[in-house]
């Protein structure tokens, strides 16, 4: 019955890694790290504020590497959610297995599913992460007064036409009286079709509300005059431009986390008293 | 209307600092204490509103230390609602007036309403952050008082515990997700590195995972794991409040 | 189950092998790169060319006179070093090409002549050599292309479009959060590849550093008086934040900066209930404004806003410092600049010290003499 050594190592080491110890320990590191990083990023801010913009691997090669007195905590802490993700696939799949096997009700199999998905969409959540800081290509700088038009990479075009601001009209706090809060950047729009068709489109664009073209975000990142009579005479939008194919990913992620979250706190909370009362016993 | 907010936030400070006093006392005057706290949660309601009504339809700005405050005394009303033990209950009641006075003693003495409200924050999702954040330090408070309770050698309130922890843990993470959506779709990036205190947030969301992690796993003594879980409150004073406290004020100069 | 363990086990450690392996190159490859990032400023050189990151996060190509452009830039994301004609929108970069060395460079400037102090920008007026090109926020980009710059250092996005319509590079030197002291004094740095004269940016820093250095031990054990610097406008209060060099420089030079706690762009709005309450505990306090722009007194300054009277500096025991003309467009002299605003904060520790760059302003204004009261 006693395994050899060859097959007896991998399955420790699959038995280490399913640990709740170790899921234990993972995050308890990960709270410190992370407060060590707080006061970090607190004095180095620019240290790390470009990483959006030009990439993870960039990133590290350049900014991470120059300055490692102040990103060493970003490397441990990539470092320990490698560690988290393969402890996370190894105690869930292991646990769902479990479950699995032992078939139960139907009525129940979402409930008892729950955490198991919440575990699942933690490691979708951080490949989309890891994917949006690989592959997103980010534009920050782009600027256009009314009249100007910018060009995608893609061919797709947008030209800026006007401003129909709105403004805050309160006393409320001081100096704030007319203010713009929402600019409503009028934009023309033509995707790469709508070039060789000869078609096109308008659209507004606001703080937190951007626009899509054909797969490139295009974010209100300043705008001016932000008074109407402000601004210095100038008009302008300054406009980020990402396009992020992992966004998808730890959005949808997140989504199945919420999901497994609601399963979780509507089914599983009587369960869970259940088997943590004194007379309940272990799982 | 700033110094109204500050006045009615002191208000609150002095009728939570008289139900813990009134909390220590006789049984009997346990119902004053009950009715003290309860005014404080109305003056905190009102405290929040004024923050919100100077800077709405944005987020007042670090204003999440102290606006779940009021929040303790309903939760904490949830929270007791089947507890016969008229010693726990007691127990529990100074553990939350207690850790409510602290929070708004520290925003009182340590303000920080003086920014300018951002525009950015005008969107659905910045107040996500804000109201789920503070519900989440409320659940997490209300869990920290249950493992006093434990501390204090009561049987039976680790299911209790754990409930508390499991809503404040749904709250923070959703308080989180608000903030990527907002960070999403105000700058298309995953997080925005502009604000610190978001990597404390994520170091008390981990905390708690592995709190809950600890708890599921049925790992070391109830004590061990209450006097761990305990903890929970000192993260969320240290490690959320604290970037969001300034300069020291002293209240009792005008 | 077996079968599953083993697969699993493989793909993780195919995966830990790729990322160490990925790591492993990397290290590699640094020692050949040479990256230097000055704030959120950065200069990165590479095999052929240099690359920048500006202000605004724009990445631009810095190249050898008749040298080729590298791909995956724009035409006017290429500029061709050493540069030599510049138009600058601040006196910062006027004062930073003198530093370099380079003042010749510059072909135009925002600021009529008569509002210049430097010798070397009202020779170069006198000559014919530089053009005043409009105020900044309204720029006569017909008077830009005909001075035939080469480069246009800016704090303006907005043009951007309008200069790659003229096929004029912009290099944009602000950054949305205000510049610590570090990269204050290091600047420099980023602006001399653009005229390959990164010794002479190098020496730059070398003597602020060193005079950085003398503050520090002249003022070392002193009492910290309270300083504040910003001002209030008619309905705007706007101050230095704590992360600006100035805040920076009053910290290291002992004394309290009392908006240490705010973080952000320089000129940050705050409330005016919060400076004036800061402004009740001051010792010093250093105005935005130049005696030019009214800052000949303090009753003067409380002339002009009533609500300012109320802080302790404007008072009899108080100080309040108003920056000269000069202040702004001597930061080729960034080290007298630090000692100055040092030997305000601890006069003590620098006797005789003569002010070049601030003046304290009396309680009220002179009394103009031969009938003028």
């Amino acid at each position: 019955m006693n395994a050899s050594p060859t097959f007896d190592l991998p399955q420790r080491a699959w038995r280490t890694l399913a640990s709740i110890r170790l899921t234990i320990a993972l995050c308890f590191l990960l709270t410190a790290d992370l407060g060590l990083g707080y006061l970090s990023l607190r004095s180095s801010l620019e240290i790390f504020s470009p990483m959006s913009d030009v990439g993870l691997l960039e990133w590290a090669r350049t900014y991470g590497a120059a300055n490692l007195r102040h990103t060493a905590w970003f490397f441990a802490m990539a470092g320990l959610l490698v560690l988290l993700a393969l402890n996370t696939f190894a105690c869930t799949t292991q646990r769902l297995i479990g479950i699995l096997a032992r078939r139960p009700p139907r009525r129940e199999l979402p409930f008892r599913l729950a955490p198991h998905l919440m575990h699942y969409a933690v490691l979708i959540i951080l490949a989309g992460y890891l994917g949006s800081y690989l592959f997103a290509a980010s534009d920050p700088g782009r600027a256009l007064r009314s009249g100007e038009t910018m060009t995608l990479p893609n061919g797709a075009t947008l030209r800026f036409e006007r401003f129909a601001p709105e403004a805050i009209q309160s006393q409320r706090i001081d100096g704030f009286d007319g203010f713009v809060l929402r600019p409503n950047a009028h934009f023309t729009v033509r995707s790469a079709e709508d070039e060789a068709q000869g078609g096109a489109c308008s659209t507004v664009l606001n703080f937190n509300e951007p626009i899509t073209v054909d797969g490139y975000g295009i974010y209100l990142g300043e705008f001016q005059p932000r008074k109407p009579g402000g601004g210095m005479g100038r008009a302008y939008v300054q406009l980020i431009v990402r396009r992020d194919p992992a966004a998808v990913i730890y959005r949808f992620g997140m989504a199945v986390f919420v999901s497994g979250l609601v399963l979780y706190l509507i089914g599983r909370l009587d369960y869970a008293t259940f088997i943590l009362s004194p007379k309940g016993g272990k799982r | 209307m700033m110094e109204l907010s500050r006045w009615v936030l002191k208000i609150e400070a002095l009728l939570l600092l008289g139900a813990l006093i009134l909390a220590w006392s006789p049984p009997r005057a346990m119902r004053m204490a009950t009715l003290l706290w309860w005014a404080s949660a109305i003056a905190g309601g009102v405290y929040a509103g004024l923050r919100y009504w100077m800077t709405w339809p944005m987020t007042p700005m670090f204003a999440g230390g102290v606006l779940f405050a009021p929040l303790l005394a309903p939760l904490g009303a949830l929270a007791l609602r089947r507890t016969e033990d008229p010693a726990c209950t007691a127990v529990i009641r100074r553990a939350l007036i207690g850790g409510g006075l602290i929070v708004v003693v520290l925003g009182v003495c340590f303000p920080k309403d003086f920014y300018l409200p951002i525009i950015k924050t005008a969107s659905p999702y910045a107040h996500g952050v804000l109201l789920f954040g503070a519900l989440g330090r409320a659940f997490l408070f209300v869990c920290a008082a249950w493992s006093v309770a434990a501390l204090c050698g009561f049987d039976g309130v680790m299911p209790r515990l754990f409930r508390a922890l499991v809503w404040g843990f749904g709250c923070w993470t959703l308080s989180l997700f608000s903030g990527e959506v907002w960070s999403y779709s105000g700058w298309g990036v995953p997080m925005v590195w502009e604000d610190a205190s978001t990597l404390t947030a994520i170091a008390t969301w981990f905390f708690c995972v592995g709190l809950i992690h600890l708890c599921l796993g049925n790992l070391y003594s109830h004590r061990t794991r209450a006097a761990l879980v305990a903890l929970v409150a000192v993260l969320v004073l240290a490690f959320n409040g604290g970037p969001e406290l300034g300069p020291f004020r002293n209240p009792f100069v005008l | 189950m077996k079968v599953m363990e083993k697969i699993t086990i493989f793909s993780l450690m195919l995966t830990l092998i790729t990322v160490l392996g990925g790591c492993d190159k990397e290290v590699g490859t640094t020692e050949k790169r040479s990256f230097m990032n000055i704030g959120e400023f950065s200069v990165n050189r590479k095999q052929d060319y240099t690359e920048v990151r500006d202000g605004a996060g724009r990445k631009l190509a810095l190249i050898p006179r008749g040298g080729k452009a590298p791909e995956g830039f724009a035409p006017t994301s290429v500029i061709e070093t050493p540069v030599r004609r510049v138009v600058a929108y601040r006196a910062f970069e006027v004062d930073i090409l003198a530093a370099l060395g380079v003042p010749e460079t510059l072909v135009g400037v925002t600021d009529p002549q008569e509002k210049w102090v430097r010798d070397d920008v009202r020779r170069g007026f006198d000559e014919g050599r530089i053009a005043y090109v409009g105020q900044s926020f309204k720029i006569d980009f017909e008077r830009i292309k005909a001075q035939h710059p080469d480069l246009v250092m800016t704090w303006d996005p907005s043009i951007i479009p309008m200069m790659d319509s003229l096929g004029i590079p912009v290099v944009v030197t602000t950054t949305p959060v205000a510049t610590c002291l570090n990269t204050h004094m290091r600047f420099v740095e980023f602006i001399a590849p653009f005229f390959g004269r990164e010794a002479q940016g190098k020496a730059y820093f070398e003597q602020v550093a060193a005079a950085l250095q003398e503050i520090r031990d002249r003022t070392q054990g002193l009492p910290p008086p309270k300083a504040m610097w910003g001002d209030i406008y008619e309905k705007r209060v706007l101050v230095e934040p704590g992360n600006a060099w100035v805040a920076e420089l009053i910290g290291l030079a002992q004394s309290h900066y009392l908006f240490n706690d705010i973080y952000g762009t320089s000129c940050i709005e705050i409330s005016t209930e919060r400076f004036i309450y800061s402004g009740k505990d001051a010792d010093l306090y250093f105005t935005y404004r130049t005696p030019d722009w009214g800052a000949t007194s303090k009753a003067a300054l409380a002339r002009q806003n009533p609500l300012i009277a109320q802080i302790r500096p404007l008072g009899p025991e108080g100080h309040v410092y108003a920056p000269l003309p000069g202040y702004s467009q001597s930061s080729d002299q960034l080290d007298q600049i630090l000692i100055d605003i040092a030997a305000i904060l601890h006069p003590q520790a620098f006797p005789g010290h003569p002010m070049r760059f601030f003046v304290e302003l009396p309680d009220t204004d002179p009394v103009k003499q031969a009938g003028g009261a």
